[in-house]
């Protein structure tokens, strides 16, 4: 008996003390669903996004999509500001804990960046499985822009991301793994760029947040970061085989980079593809395509590691490998000397080969 | 003087009264047993005293209780006889039932009237002949109210105990059927079992449990098996209630032991474990894929019926960020500008069910159909409109309630009924700490229990694997030749196919 009241007095002290106190009513919270980041004249401004209260399934069709959301902006220095400014502004109790997407203006500070990466992961009510992303022209833009296709209360770029195999190259990254390249110094975190043009979101560019500030890439570079990341999922290449233009689909690739003894890196680049559209092609024609295709991979790889030496970053963590057979603390550098070699092989081409 | 005389006369009367309602036996004389059945059933009309004469002259009483007796019997098998008798032989020999005891012992000659027996008083003699005279009150042979099935067989108990061991008796026509008569008080029960698979154990027990009970009366079956399961304060029922014959049929075919109970159609199973309570006879009487199938749906009732009022409570209310977004968002879109919270809502959905539930018990069949419409109109819609409950909860409650009833048996419906509003305040209190906390306690509660020496969770918890071909589904018959190991059962195989190359799956053939 002596036991079973030991046990029981345990339990309750357990369930007393782990299962906190004081939890709010549903209706008694603003449920935020999205924050966005941009400079201001007067500092920064901070944009959260909140979902209409009274949506339902029966009410969604008579709700007007520029309803189904709404978005408080204000002004703060760090994010317990804002927050604190956005919890003086509305009568409920503001409830980070269900939060999708974060978005960063690119014009933003590095600095600023990384505190605030840091201080997300470190504040316990914030969901670190959010998204991460810079957005353009302004995050507040971006966070306001509305699809068709989003289904409120669905985030439209939660639900991007979230589908990992539909986009190429797959750049999405949560708040966690931003931070979690961050922790060394010489480690760079890559973020996807999320543009608006012609009313729609796109995400096609990365941006590198590094040791010395934020560079955005071109669609060309970012296509080398995502072969060498092994990040490119099921893209497709275009490339002009005399005066024809093929399009070669379902490539797959896979990468090495191999920092050598001497300071060098290889990186071997292994690929497939398909040509699904004409035909029949010989097989010079196929070989010719191939040629074609490894050559622009290359290029790729090639402007995107060109990228990385010109900003000192290292996405690819290639000096902290090398940091652990050398020793020492590791430089941000990639060598100045790269080599890199593509297979790029055609599977199926047309309906003859 | 004459004051004094009447009260000493008077004591003299009530002390030979006393003296004759204290004597054990009957004494042979008419008058004292007229006053002794007259001081036991007292003006009672429907105790019928008729004096009858032999054609010897010898004179007879004959008692019997109006109702528990069949007249046209009594008048032709005793009473004609016994006044038309020119033989001289002895009584015994003269009435014509199936049944004559001689006993002079008061005890006994009152219980047997009680029992439908006829009482002959003959002058100047101290035995009495009782007469199987019965005949009682029985309805016909019915379906199986609670236990309905589509196919196999439909017979469900009756309430007399004979009737009853009569048609166990037809059902398994097996002379190692035995039935043990035991009598709490003046309530007849038996305990039936087969004495070439019951293990002795079980019986003894039932049967030392059953005598160590001492009642003025039982009420019902479910009263006796109160009385006799382990952990009597459990809200787990131990012991399992059936009005199906093919069913007790089964259980005492697999090991176990029955008690059946004069005047309760429900039959006691025991040792019954936790899987006991969510097989049913149609189990056994459907295709193997059909009944595992059921039994699968079963135990997603179960754990729907436990855990879905919790979880959306905790969910809901507690711990928000663990349920994803969009259907938190539609459960706060449904929630604006109510006054409840999701607790409150499910605490008055769950009593709103409940006493609609208990209303079409007791109300006759007819109008219960129309209640239910009622109770489904003003539930799903009225209650709604008005603003008490939320839809979410609506179906959260009435999706629980509906699998807390595809618990075949109706004992364990309230157990688990029960089990699922501590996991709602446990929820609603704790968040999910608490319902998995309580989780885990009743767990560890059901490993401690068993049912008459048997573990409780068996053969789950400890695991008999080979049982488990008939646990969580039904394999065909041939793959379950095994009885549960946890029943000690004499013979631990109840089926051989010999030559009917039927083999075990996983099993390779000899080579």
């Amino acid at each position: 008996m002596r036991r079973v009241r030991a046990a029981s007095a345990f339990l309750l002290l357990c369930l007393t003390l782990l299962t906190g106190c004081g939890p709010l009513s549903i209706n008694e919270q603003a449920i935020v669903l999205a924050v966005s980041l941009d400079p201001d004249r007067a500092g920064w401004r901070w944009t959260f996004m909140f979902p209409n209260p009274t949506l339902t399934p029966s009410s969604e069709a008579s709700i007007h999509t520029s309803q189904e959301f709404s978005v408080l902006s204000v002004g703060g220095a760090t994010f317990g500001d804002a927050v604190d400014a956005v919890q003086s502004a509305i009568d409920r109790k503001v409830f980070l804990g269900l939060c999708q997407v974060v978005v960063l203006n690119p014009r933003l500070p590095a600095e600023m960046v990384r505190r605030l990466l840091t201080t997300l992961v470190r504040t316990s009510a914030f969901p670190h499985r959010a998204w991460v992303t810079f957005g353009e022209p302004t995050a507040s833009e971006l966070l306001t822009t509305t699809m068709p296709e989003e289904a409120a209360p669905t985030v439209y770029l939660a639900a991007y991301f979230k589908c990992r195999d539909c986009h190429s190259p797959a750049s999405e990254v949560r708040i966690w793994e931003a931070w979690d390249s961050l922790v060394l110094p010489s480690r760079t975190a890559v973020l996807p760029l999320a543009s608006r043009a012609q009313g729609r979101v796109m995400v096609q560019r990365v941006a590198w947040l590094g040791p010395n500030g934020i560079q955005v890439l071109t669609p060309s570079e970012t296509q080398g970061w995502a072969i060498l990341a092994n990040r490119l999922g099921q893209g497709s290449v275009s490339v002009f085989s005399g005066a024809e233009r093929f399009t070669v689909r379902r490539v797959s690739l896979h990468s090495q980079v191999i920092p050598q003894s001497n300071g060098e890196i290889a990186v071997n680049v292994l690929g497939t593809g398909t040509i699904d559209e004409g035909g029949p092609y010989t097989a010079s024609q196929v070989a010719l395509v191939q040629q074609r295709v490894a050559d622009e991979l290359a290029s790729s790889c090639m402007a995107a590691l060109h990228a990385m030496q010109r900003n000192r970053v290292d996405p690819l963590a290639v000096a902290t490998r090398r940091s652990w057979t050398d020793g020492g603390f590791p430089a941000p550098d990639v060598p100045a000397h790269v080599a890199v070699h593509v297979q790029f092989r055609v599977v199926r081409a047309g309906y003859l080969y | 003087m004459g004051l004094l005389g009447a009260m000493a006369s008077l004591g003299d009367a009530i002390d030979a009264q006393l003296a004759n309602l204290l004597q054990p036996t009957h004494d042979g004389d008419s008058a004292h047993a007229h006053a002794r059945i007259h001081t036991a059933f007292g003006d009672s009309p429907d105790v019928v005293r008729r004096p009858v004469s032999s054609n010897h002259g010898v004179a007879m009483t004959v008692y019997y209780i109006d109702g528990l007796v069949s007249p046209q019997l009594v008048d032709t098998a005793v009473v004609g006889p016994l006044s038309m008798d020119r033989t001289g032989r002895a009584i015994d020999g003269v009435v014509q039932v199936g049944e004559v005891k001689r006993s002079s012992r008061w005890q006994t000659i009152l219980h047997h009237l009680t029992m439908g027996y006829t009482a002959v008083f003959t002058a100047n003699d101290v035995e009495v002949l009782l007469c199987d005279t019965s005949k009682l009150p029985q309805r016909s042979v019915g379906r199986p109210e609670t236990e309905a099935t589509i196919v196999g067989p439909q017979e469900a108990f009756t309430e007399p105990l004979g009737t009853q061991m009569g048609q166990l008796r037809r059902t398994l026509p097996d002379q190692a059927l035995r039935f043990s008569p035991v009598a709490i008080g003046t309530q007849r029960c038996a305990i039936a079992y087969l004495t070439n698979v019951a293990n002795p154990q079980f019986v003894e027990m039932m049967r030392e449990r059953l005598s160590r009970i001492e009642a003025v009366g039982i009420l019902n079956a479910t009263m006796v098996g109160s009385l006799i399961r382990d952990h009597p304060r459990s809200i787990f029922p131990t012991v399992r209630y059936t009005e199906h014959v093919s069913f007790v049929k089964w259980q005492l075919l697999q090991g176990r032991v029955a008690v059946l109970t004069d005047g309760d159609p429900f039959a006691i199973i025991a040792p019954a474990t936790f899987r006991d309570f969510y097989s049913t006879p149609m189990d056994y009487s459907s295709g193997w894929y059909d009944a595992s199938f059921v039994r699968i749906v079963r135990v997603v009732g179960f754990v729907i019926s436990v855990l879905l009022p919790s979880l959306y409570i905790v969910f809901s209310s507690v711990d928000q960020q663990l349920v994803p977004y969009q259907l938190l968002l539609i459960v706060m879109g449904s929630h604006t500008g109510l006054p409840f919270s999701p607790f409150v809502e499910a605490v008055i959905m769950i009593f709103m069910i409940e006493v609609i539930r208990e209303a079409a018990l007791r109300m006759p069949k007819p109008l219960a159909g129309a209640l239910g419409t009622m109770g489904a109109i003003v539930v799903g819609t009225a209650i709604v409109k008005s603003g008490l409950v939320s839809n979410q909860v609506i179906v959260i409650i009435t999706v629980t309630a509906l699998s807390l009833f595809s618990v075949p048996a109706y004992e364990m419906v309230g157990a688990v009924r029960l089990f699922d509003i501590a996991l709602i305040i446990a929820g609603a209190v704790f968040g999910l700490f608490g319902v998995v906390a309580t989780g885990f306690t009743v767990s560890a509660l059901l490993l401690s229990m068993s049912s008459f020496g048997v573990p409780y969770l068996a053969p789950i918890v400890p695991p008999h694997w080979d049982n488990w071909r008939d646990t969580w589904v039904r394999l065909p018959y041939g793959q379950i030749e095994a009885r549960p190991t946890a029943l000690r059962p004499l013979n631990l195989n109840w089926l051989h196919l010999a030559g009917s190359g039927v083999r075990r799956p996983g099993r390779r053939p000899n080579r």
